[in-house]
């Protein structure tokens, strides 16, 4: 049900990416309102790490309102209240400025990354 | 999450003239993961050993919170330290009486299967950690002190007792410290590294943080002397510079690819650097 | 485990077996080992399975761990020394190579300075020869307290192996229990720091090397060892008896008073300090001679005008259970004779001690009755056609009296009349009388056996006539009279008619009366009367039937007071408290010794 690994390595600490990956099951669809999340001992030990970690990326979650945590009963996913649109907007933004970044770093210029979306719109 | 269970103040052991620990200070919170990095003769052992209470510190006071009796404490030394003539079970028997552990968890020990009636003495020394482990979990540890051990125990293995811990920390808030624990597979569960040298602390950072204040550059140059780093390691492909600490300038100012590592390479170079600066005086 | 019992019942039933003579001193020194081993064995398990580490990690103080580690050893060694204490009740009592004090002493001992030093060392073989050590170090530190004490106090006699005597037998402390008391008192003093040393650094005892425990422990050790031998000093130095003189009056009106310390010797005017190193006990003198047996070594005599001091016979220095010391002597001419042993069991011989010219001759006597006894006492010498023979009589024993030639003959003088149980056989105005508990016999000779002349049945066994200070040491002139106790009367037994005659009361010690009789040669009897509740002491004169009160001396035997009399042919000496004073006889005219505090 969850499919992502943690990169160690990254620049991005791990609570982070276990945000994004939760938020990105949500968007996809793949999460739906109302499903339960695996129990933070669970996900930790999929992903081999510190409980605190797993509880942190949930209570951070659930401060953004994505999940509903229910005392004894585990963490529920709620996107009831929110607009998903505006969220996967936001998200794709991040993703954008962080290929632009490596982008700029590899030495293209805007005119570049321009020619190269047309054409892989074009294409699909 | 914030309070204390574990406080030291003004630590101090020698080793007749040699100093092990010159006056350590440093708090353990309640759940915290930490691992205490450090080149060999650093003082790491003796620090774990003194909150094992099997060194008696020359000076200084080791306080542990009211709620954590020694009987919650579990400690496995690098040398396997058990009643070697005992069988498994008489080991088990005994480690449950001596720690009044009533209620035990043997969820992991079960999983490990050992056959009952061989002596403690006949285990490889991987079976032996995980048995030594097995009965440190089964204690239900509010803090558990793990010298320099895992690496003899298989991958597999490895995984197991990684899931065993997890689950102690969050069933039991257990607080870790580890030594040098640094392989791929446990490396993310550390939140805090100290790192030791000389018998001090050189270093005390979350390891979210320390990740973002080191960074590997491969060049072939120099590099200009306004980027610090901590260790220098030199091949045919080229100088591989770990810069520490990093700011977010260098990327706008400097052409370099500055790369996001593991902690577990992050505690190998700053060891290595550690080792070079030795060399150097 | 379970063979032990074995070992205690079958000890038990078969005492005198070859193998308990083995076995007992074998299971002695098993038992020092067993108790070295145990001592240094403190942490070996550990040590030997690699378990240090995780034994200081349990949850348990340090002091928790040694209690722990400590118990069941404790156990282990008063076990022992339970069965050992069996066995040796059981039987093992004659074939024990230790006595049982010092064995018991070196047990205890060895086991608690082995387990002191035992967190000392990782290495077995370190801490036993460590241990060995501190015990000779503890010995020798224990001896030279003593000696270095008793030598400044001014005793006189202690040498070396006196001391070393002293620590393995106890011969001294066992005189009072205070010394004795005084002796454990000093050895703890001693001890008690290697204990306090380990408890106190063991309370940071950890894995780190054993080296740095052991600063801590000897820097602990060092002070508090030195403040152990001051207060075993301070014990030793408080509890040599320094008080309690003793005084003896010489036939020639000489005093000679001695204690542990010195000898002195007061004449009418003057008094002599002697400093003698002899251990002296039996007093008699012949003028200017005071001679007295030096323990365990010999005769020695002492002119008491010029305080040389020469041993006239040496005692051979015996071995195993046929040591019998001194059993007193008798004296005729010039000759003292006494028995020693001889090198068989069943072999004794006769010193004879020529005072004139200090020459030693001995006569070997064998005969079944020297097996298994103590010695026979000399009871009277004659020379019979010819040939000097000694008759010799054996204490509480159903073996005849011998008569002892002086070619080595030895001649059974076996009676006709047996008594039922065993009897102590004495020779008085030429009649042997055998005393027992069941009543007396009296036997004279004729025509070369004895015959029983008198016999007092069961019912008058109240006639108890060695009542008395019956010398030990006899003179050949001997006593002709016997006085004594029957029923609740004071009296008389005829020498004549062998009948009893009545002399008067006997004073009760109940009622807080202490009587005794006094035999100074055949013709000078006294007998004395301490009443305890009047506080007085009377002295009679015995002449046959008569029986005069001579003097009352008052303020005589107050309780807390140890008061004392003595009459002998010099006079009577009396010692009321710290008062010594010396009355001549017969006229009880006061003698003043000017010199005498």
């Amino acid at each position: 049900m969850i499919r992502f690994s943690i990169d160690s390595s990254s620049s991005v600490p791990v609570f982070q990416q276990v945000i994004q990956a939760i938020k990105l099951e949500i968007l996809s669809g793949r999460l739906q309102n109302g499903d339960q999340l695996p129990p933070i001992r669970e996900l930790a030990k999929i992903l081999k790490l510190n409980p605190n970690t797993v509880a942190k990326a949930y209570y951070t979650l659930e401060e953004e309102g994505f999940i509903e945590s229910k005392r004894g009963s585990g963490n529920w996913v709620n996107t009831k209240n929110m607009k998903l649109d505006s969220f996967r907007r936001g998200m794709l933004e991040d993703e954008f400025r962080l290929f632009l970044d490596r982008a700029l770093m590899l030495g293209a210029g805007l005119e570049d990354i321009k020619n190269l979306m047309e054409r892989y719109a074009a294409n699909e | 999450m914030n309070e204390n269970v574990l406080e030291v103040r003004n630590l101090k052991v020698r080793f007749g003239k040699k100093v092990a620990l010159g006056d350590i200070d440093v708090q353990f919170r309640k759940g915290e993961s930490v691992v205490i990095a450090g080149s060999n003769g650093a003082g790491k052992s003796t620090l774990l050993r003194c909150l094992a209470g099997v060194i008696h510190p020359d000076k200084g006071q080791i306080l542990y919170a009211k709620d954590v009796p020694r009987e919650k404490i579990a400690f496995i030394s690098d040398g396997l330290s058990l009643f070697e003539n005992m069988t498994l079970k008489q080991g088990l028997d005994f480690h449950l009486r001596t720690f009044h552990i009533h209620d035990p968890d043997e969820s992991f020990f079960q999983q490990l299967k050992f056959s009952l009636n061989q002596k403690i003495k006949s285990l490889s020394v991987g079976e032996r950690t995980l048995y030594h482990l097995s009965l440190l979990l089964s204690q239900k540890p509010a803090v558990l002190l793990i010298d320099e051990i895992i690496h003899a125990v298989d991958p597999y293995l490895r995984e197991k007792f990684l899931e065993a811990v997890i689950e102690a920390i969050d069933k039991y808030g257990t607080t870790m410290i580890t030594i040098n624990h640094t392989f791929s597979e446990i490396q993310n569960i550390p939140e805090r590294v100290l790192m030791m040298e000389g018998g001090r602390f050189i270093l005390d950072e979350k390891s979210e943080s320390l990740k973002a204040k080191i960074k590997k550059v491969v060049t072939d140059v120099e590099l200009p002397a306004e980027i610090p780093f901590v260790f220098k390691k030199e091949s045919v492909v080229g100088k591989e510079y770990f810069v520490y600490p990093f700011q977010d300038d260098f990327r706008r100012k400097y052409p370099y690819d500055f790369q996001s590592l593991e902690l577990g390479e992050i505690i190998k170079a700053l060891i290595g650097g550690e080792y070079a600066k030795k060399r150097m005086s | 485990m379970i063979a032990l019992p074995a070992v205690i019942f079958l000890a038990g039933i078969i005492p005198k077996q070859p193998y308990v003579a083995i076995f007992m001193p074998t299971f002695q020194s098993g038992l020092l080992f067993w108790a070295l081993f145990l001592g240094v064995s403190l942490f070996s398990s550990e040590r030997g399975q690699k378990g240090m580490e995780y034994l200081l990690s349990l949850p348990y103080s340090r002091l928790e761990l040694l209690g722990i580690k400590v118990l069941p050893r404790l156990l282990s060694i008063l076990f022992f020394y339970l069965v050992f204490l069996a066995l040796y009740y059981q039987g093992g009592r004659d074939f024990v190579a230790l006595a049982v004090f010092s064995f018991s002493f070196l047990y205890f001992v060895l086991f608690f300075i082995s387990l002191c030093l035992a967190p000392l060392s990782d290495n077995f073989l370190v801490l036993s020869l460590v241990s060995l050590f501190a015990l000779v170090v503890f010995n020798e530190i224990f001896f030279l307290i003593a000696w270095l004490l008793m030598r400044m106090a001014g005793i006189t006699y202690f040498s070396w192996s006196k001391i070393s005597g002293t620590f393995l037998s106890l011969e001294w402390a066992a005189e009072s229990w205070l010394s004795f008391l005084i002796l454990i008192l000093a050895a703890i003093f001693i001890l008690l720091p290697l204990g306090l040393a380990m408890l106190f650094s063991f309370k940071k005892f950890d894995v780190r090397p054993s080296k740095i425990y052991g600063r801590r422990y000897f820097k602990f050790l060092a002070p508090s060892l030195a403040l152990g031998i001051l207060c075993a000093s301070l014990t030793v130095w408080l509890g040599i008896d320094r008080g309690s003189r003793y005084f003896y009056l010489t036939q020639d009106q000489k005093l000679i008073e001695s204690n542990y310390i010195s000898t002195k010797v007061y004449d009418h005017d003057s008094v002599s300090k002697l400093m003698i190193d002899f251990y002296r006990y039996s007093y008699w003198d012949a003028p200017p001679f005071l001679y007295f047996f030096h323990w365990g070594e010999g005769l020695v005599r002492l002119n008491t005008d010029t305080g040389a001091t020469e041993m006239i016979y040496q005692q051979p220095k015996f071995k195993g259970k046929r040591n019998w010391g001194f059993s007193g002597r008798f004296k005729y001419e010039n000759i003292i004779s006494l028995f020693e042993p001889g090198r068989a069991p069943d072999e004794i011989q006769l010193v004879l001690v020529d005072v004139l010219t200090k020459n030693n001759s001995r006569i070997l006597f064998k005969h079944d009755f020297f097996r298994d006894s103590g010695p026979p006492k000399i009871l009277d010498t004659t020379v019979r056609q010819g040939k000097r023979f000694w008759l010799a009589g054996f204490s509480y024993s159903t073996k005849h009296p011998l008569r002892l030639w002086e070619d080595g003959r030895v001649e059974n003088l076996e009676y006709k009349e047996q008594l039922l149980d065993k009897s102590s056989t004495d020779y008085v105005n030429g009649m042997l009388i055998l005393t027992s508990a069941n009543g007396m016999i009296y036997l004279k000779e004729k025509d070369n056996a004895f015959i029983a002349i008198k016999k007092i049945s069961q019912e008058d066994k109240y006639w108890r006539w060695n009542w008395s200070r019956f010398p030990v040491n006899r003179d050949s002139a001997g006593i002709i009279e016997l006085y004594g106790k029957r029923k609740d009367r004071l009296v008389r037994l005829n020498p004549e008619t062998l009948e009893f005659e009545d002399l008067g009361e006997w004073k009760k010690i109940e009622d807080g009366y202490s009587v005794s009789f006094h035999y100074l040669d055949p013709s000078e009897y006294y007998y004395a009367e301490i009443d305890r509740r009047g506080q007085n002491l009377k002295i009679f004169r015995l002449e046959g039937r008569q029986m005069m009160l001579l003097k009352i001396f008052k303020d005589f035997g107050a309780p807390n007071r140890d008061d004392r009399f003595e009459i002998s042919k010099g006079g009577i000496l009396i010692q009321r408290g710290k008062k010594v004073q010396v009355y001549s006889l017969p006229d009880f005219q006061e003698i003043k010794y000017k010199q005498l505090g």
